[in-house]
């Protein structure tokens, strides 16, 4: 995989995370988002078919202008992904590591499995090849190994809050990692009675602040009116009725 | 929804106090409460017994489910029972942690029953877990749930619902580029493809 842009990655990632949206919302793979991006951006090994003119510039050890049958070459995904499965030109060979974890869910526990070093985007990137595999192996792995790990998710999250087993989940599962030990906080708090303070609801406080930003982008005259007054609520104690 | 909501919707339970102050009923928006008559008891809700007990000017009377013998009862039960058993109210641990942090002197053996309400809902919580595992890893296609109360339902929440959509998304692709190949591979016999694609529900 690529380590040299992983360092990118998680920087994206980072940025990203504290973006509301991606906060409150659940991932769903779309034109816009990052990780999408990342993800299709993953090199993938293809056979080369039939004798390609002029694109010899695609295989680095190549010697001729053409790009010669029989030839292995490391095209990114997204190029691959808009050509037909069954296209005469590539024939996409599998990640060894949907070969190998295939034996592990079936074999052994699948929460010992450290899925984000086999591939930060494990899940999204099994999904992508889904299609190539001709024995229906990489979709039922993916589904399977979700499936079985969503309890030990749950049990994570509910459990050791502060130690977050990086390298452990893959990029989805950090989500949902995310997603439980948040609630868990929320609760706790809760109980103890230290949350108290009313507080602007996350969707109207993100309203705000693109407000906020558009006035300020806009005209600082009129726009400063609407940020005030009612709006100071955050610091307020609960009111006693 | 985080706890907070939960307990204001929680606060609109029902609960008897004894006030010490004589006046006219309240008329609120959605109904009347009183009129108060000192010494008698009056059913008020949960956020107007909490800050009519911070004043002073009542004393909550702990509803008939909050003491030991019934608790150790329903705790016994929940532990017996595969299915969660119905609460006594539906939002027990909301007025549980009103009732016991603003008037913690109204509630005999008061820290007893903090322990044991807290252990209901962690054997409760702990029974939902391994319920909603026995649910993702099965066959069947929806869960039932019944005397679920809504601080429990947050616990799971949103992590359950997210995990479930992806796992739905996962299943789709996976039956998808099944039947895709499979009908790639059978177009000239026809027939066949739609035992080939359930084949995978069915294993």
């Amino acid at each position: 995989m690529a380590t040299d842009s992983r360092e990118l990655q998680d920087l994206a990632l980072k940025h990203k995370s504290s973006c509301f949206y991606l906060s409150t919302m659940n991932y769903f793979p779309n034109y816009y988002s990052i990780e999408d991006i990342f993800v299709t951006q993953e090199k993938v090994e293809c056979k080369v078919n039939t004798r390609l003119q002029r694109m010899g510039f695609l295989d680095a050890g190549a010697e001729t202008e053409d790009l010669e049958p029989g030839r292995t070459i490391n095209l990114p995904l997204w190029y691959i992904k808009e050509l037909k499965v069954n296209n005469a030109y590539f024939t996409i060979a599998l990640p060894d590591i949907y070969k190998n974890v295939h034996k592990a869910v079936c074999e052994a526990e699948t929460t010992h499995i450290e899925l984000g070093r086999l591939h930060p985007f494990f899940y999204e990137f099994g999904c992508y090849l889904t299609p190539y595999d001709r024995n229906h192996v990489i979709g039922r792995i993916i589904f399977e190994t979700l499936r079985q790990r969503v309890r030990h998710l749950l049990d994570i999250s509910k459990n050791d809050a502060d130690s977050k087993p990086d390298h452990r989940l893959d990029n989805i599962e950090a989500k949902l990692h995310d997603a439980g030990v948040r609630t868990n906080t929320l609760y706790i708090n809760w109980l103890q009675m230290s949350g108290n303070n009313i507080r602007i609801s996350e969707l109207v406080e993100e309203h705000q602040k693109k407000r906020k930003r558009a006035d300020r982008s806009d005209d600082e005259g009129g726009g400063g009116a609407g940020g005030s007054g009612d709006m100071d609520m955050p610091t307020g104690k609960k009111p006693s009725w | 929804m985080d706890p907070t909501i939960v307990e204001f919707i929680g606060e609109k339970c029902m609960i008897s106090i004894i006030p010490n102050f004589s006046n006219e009923p309240l008329h609120l928006i959605y109904g009347s409460v009183g009129p108060f008559r000192a010494g008698f008891p009056v059913f008020v809700p949960l956020w107007l017994a909490a800050h009519l007990r911070k004043q002073q000017k009542c004393r909550i009377v702990p509803p008939e489910w909050m003491e030991m013998e019934t608790l150790e009862e329903i705790k016994e039960e929940e532990k017996r029972s595969k299915f969660f058993t119905k609460m006594p109210s539906e939002h027990y641990m909301v007025v549980a942690q009103l009732v016991m942090s603003t008037a913690p002197d109204d509630v005999p053996r008061c820290e007893e029953l903090r322990t044991i309400i807290k252990d209901i809902f962690d054997i409760r919580e702990s029974k939902l877990r391994t319920s909603i595992d026995a649910f993702i890893k099965g066959e069947g296609t929806y869960a039932k749930l019944d005397n679920l109360t809504l601080l429990e339902m947050h616990s799971v929440r949103p992590i359950l619902p997210y995990s479930l959509d992806h796992i739905a998304r996962y299943q789709r692709m996976a039956t998808a580029s099944q039947r895709d190949t499979s009908m790639m591979n059978t177009t000239g016999g026809g027939t066949g493809t739609g035992s080939m694609s359930n084949s995978f529900f069915t294993q």
